[in-house]
C-alpha cells in the first residue's frame, strides 16, 4: 500500500498535465483582469472594508479567517493587476519547464490567493486548479512539450504527483455522480435540459434545437450520468485507459457546451488525463540505472 | 541542496546534465552526447539516438520518509473526501469532522464549500438572476433598469455576477435581509442615481407557467444623506404597496451604513 505511492514514473506525463494546468491558470487569472474594479478596489462591491463589514454582520469572522490571502491587505487595483500579471508570466515559465517546483508552487499560491480573496465569487474550477497545481508542483519540472527519446526519465515524485491527481479527480467523479442522483432531474431525463435552460447565463442557447425533444434530452441525461463513472473506471485500467479518458473528455465537452462550465470542464479533462496508470518498470530497467533522489537534485 | 530542472534542449545544460549521468553514460562523455538529456537527440541533428537506452530512475526515498509522506497523503485525501461528500446534506458527525479539517482546506482552497458539483438540481440557484435599479422611491414595473453581468454570458465575469447574486438570494431565503443589504451596499454606492434596488430571478423553460414572469426576491429603498447610504428592505407584503405613495407600508427591517 505504502510502496504503491512511490513507484517511479516517466516525467513527461506530468509535464503535459502541468502544462495544461498552467494554461488554465493563466486563463483564470486573465479572466479576473477585466472586472477587477467592479469587485475590488476601494469602491468595489467586495472591497476589504465591505468584506469585513459583511463578515462581522453575519458573525462569520471565525469561519472566514482561514481564507488566507495577502490581497486582503490592499484595495489597490494596481497591486491586483501586478499579482495577476506575475501569475500569467509564471504560468508561461512553468509551462516551458522553467522555475522548478518553486515556480509551480508560487503559481498555485497566486491562484489560491486570488480565489480566497474572491470568497463566494469563486467556483468549482478554482478548487480543481488548486488541487492540480499543488499536486503538479511535486513532480520534477519539465517543459510540457518535453518528449523523452530513448532515455526515459522516471521519478518517484512524478508518480506520487500523478497518483494524487488521479485519486482526487476520481473521488470528484464519484461524488459528482452520487450527488447528481440526489436530484430528480438526473432521473427523469430533464437534467441535460436543466443544464441548458438558463439561456440568459449560457454562452450557447441549445434549448431551441433537438434538445427540446424528449428522446434527445432523455438520452443525453442518462449518458451524462453513466459516462462519468464508466469513463473513470476504464481510465484506471491500462488496456482501456485511452477509451476511458476519451469518455471522460467527452463528458467534459458536453458539460461545457450545455452548462457553459468552460473552465471547470477544461480543468476536469486535464486532470482526468493523469488517471491512466503508467507501464510498470521491468526489473532489468529498474536495476540498470536506479538511484536515490527526487529528480530535482544531482 | 542544489536544485536543477529536468534536462532541456539548451546546449548549456550539458555540464549540469553530467550530474545525472548513470554509470552507462560514462561511455558517452558529457558534451558529446548530452548525457541525461532525453531531448538532446531531437535538439541536435548531429546526435545519433541511442538504441539501447534504459530508463533513468530516481528511486523512492527511505522507508521513514515513505511512511511520513503516506500519512500526509492519506490525511489530505480524507480531508478532500469529507469536503466532497458534504455537498448535499452532511450528517452531524460528518459536519463535525469537516470542521476539524476546514482550516487546512480553506487556507489551500482545496474545499468544495457546498458548491454544486452535481451541476444542476433545477432549483432556484440555477435560475438566471439580475439586479435592477430604479430612480424612483416607489417604482412601477416599467421603471426598473437591469444591470447586466459583465462580459459574455457563461464566461467568468458573468459567473461571478451570478454567484454574488446567488449568495444574496440564499441570504434572503434564510430571512437575512440585513446581510443582503450589506452585500449590495458597494453596488448601490456605485449607482448614485438609484433610489430603489431589487433582485429578480428570470424564468427558464423549466419553470412553471405560474412563474413565467421575473420573480422579485429582494426589494429595498435606498436612502442617501451625504456620504451615508441606507438600504431599507421592503418585505413581500408591502411590495405591492411600493408603487402607491402614502400607502402606509412600513418596512420590517432597515440597515444604516
Amino acid at each position: 500500500m505504502i510502496e504503491s505511492w512511490f513507484v517511479p514514473e516517466p516525467v513527461e506525463r506530468m509535464a503535459r498535465v502541468r502544462g495544461g494546468l498552467c494554461v488554465l491558470a493563466a486563463a483564470y487569472l486573465l479572466s479576473c483582469w477585466g472586472d477587477l474594479d467592479v469587485w475590488y478596489g476601494e469602491a468595489g462591491i467586495q472591497s476589504t472594508s465591505r468584506v469585513a463589514s459583511f463578515l462581522a454582520a453575519a458573525g462569520l469572522q471565525s469561519d472566514a479567517r482561514w481564507y488566507l490571502s495577502p490581497l486582503f491587505l490592499t484595495d489597490s487595483i494596481a497591486a491586483y493587476r501586478a499579482v495577476l500579471a506575475a501569475g500569467v508570466l509564471l504560468a508561461g515559465l512553468v509551462l516551458a519547464g522553467r522555475g522548478g517546483r518553486v515556480g509551480c508552487l508560487v503559481l498555485w499560491g497566486i491562484v489560491v490567493s486570488m480565489t480566497n480573496r474572491s470568497l463566494f465569487l469563486a467556483g468549482l474550477a478554482e478548487t480543481l486548479l488548486s488541487w492540480g497545481l499543488f499536486a503538479a508542483a511535486l513532480a520534477p519540472p519539465a517543459a510540457c512539450w518535453y518528449r523523452s527519446s530513448g532515455d526515459v526519465v522516471r521519478c518517484w515524485t512524478a508518480g506520487l504527483s500523478r497518483r494524487l491527481i488521479a485519486v482526487q479527480v476520481s473521488l470528484l467523479a464519484v461524488a459528482t455522480t452520487a450527488t447528481m442522483l440526489a436530484g430528480s432531474v438526473w432521473w427523469n431525463g430533464l437534467g441535460s435540459f436543466a443544464l441548458a435552460a438558463p439561456v440568459e447565463d449560457r454562452t450557447i442557447d441549445w434549448t431551441t434545437g433537438n434538445l427540446a425533444e424528449a428522446w434527445c434530452h432523455d438520452l443525453l441525461t442518462h449518458a451524462i450520468v453513466l459516462s462519468l463513472p464508466i469513463g473513470v473506471v476504464l481510465a484506471w485500467r491500462r488496456p482501456t485507459a485511452t477509451a476511458g479518458v476519451a469518455i471522460v473528455s467527452a463528458w467534459c465537452l458536453v458539460i461545457a457546451l450545455l452548462g457553459s462550465h468552460w473552465l471547470y470542464a477544461a480543468t476536469f479533462a486535464v486532470l482526468a488525463a493523469a488517471i491512466p496508470p503508467c507501464r510498470a518498470l521491468s526489473s532489468s530497467d529498474s536495476g540498470s540505472s536506479g538511484r536515490s533522489g527526487d529528480g530535482s537534485s544531482g | 541542496m542544489k536544485r536543477r530542472p529536468l534536462p532541456s534542449k539548451r546546449s548549456g545544460d550539458s555540464k549540469r546534465s553530467g550530474e545525472l549521468k548513470s554509470p552507462r553514460d560514462a561511455e558517452h562523455p558529457a558534451g558529446t552526447f548530452a548525457a541525461g538529456d532525453p531531448t538532446a537527440t531531437t535538439g541536435s541533428p548531429a546526435v545519433t539516438p541511442r538504441v539501447d537506452a534504459a530508463p533513468r530512475v530516481y528511486s523512492a526515498p527511505p522507508m521513514k520518509w515513505k511512511r511520513l509522506l503516506s500519512v500526509l497523503v492519506i490525511l489530505h485525501v480524507v480531508a478532500v473526501t469529507l469536503s466532497l461528500f458534504a455537498v448535499v446534506e452532511p450528517s452531524q458527525t460528518h459536519a463535525e469532522l469537516l470542521s476539524l479539517v476546514q482550516p487546512y482546506l480553506r487556507a489551500t482552497r482545496f474545499d468544495i464549500d457546498d458548491r454544486p458539483i452535481y451541476l444542476t438540481h433545477d432549483d432556484r440557484s440555477d435560475q438566471p438572476m439580475r439586479i435592477q435599479v430604479s430612480d424612483s422611491v416607489s417604482p412601477g414595473e416599467d421603471s426598473w433598469r437591469t444591470i447586466e453581468p459583465p462580459g459574455t454570458a457563461g464566461l467568468a465575469g458573468s459567473d461571478r455576477y451570478h454567484r454574488w447574486l446567488a449568495t444574496a438570494v440564499l441570504l434572503q431565503d434564510s430571512e437575512q435581509p440585513g446581510l443582503v443589504a450589506e452585500l449590495l451596499l458597494g453596488f448601490v454606492r456605485s449607482h448614485p442615481e438609484a433610489r430603489s434596488v431589487r433582485i429578480v430571478l428570470l424564468p427558464t423553460d423549466l419553470t412553471s407557467i405560474a412563474d413565467e414572469t421575473a420573480e422579485s426576491v429582494y426589494v429595498a429603498r435606498i436612502a442617501r444623506g451625504g456620504d451615508r447610504v441606507s438600504l431599507v428592505h421592503v418585505p413581500p407584503a408591502a411590495q405591492s404597496a411600493v408603487a402607491v405613495p402614502g400607502s402606509g407600508a412600513v418596512p420590517d427591517s432597515g440597515e444604516e451604513r
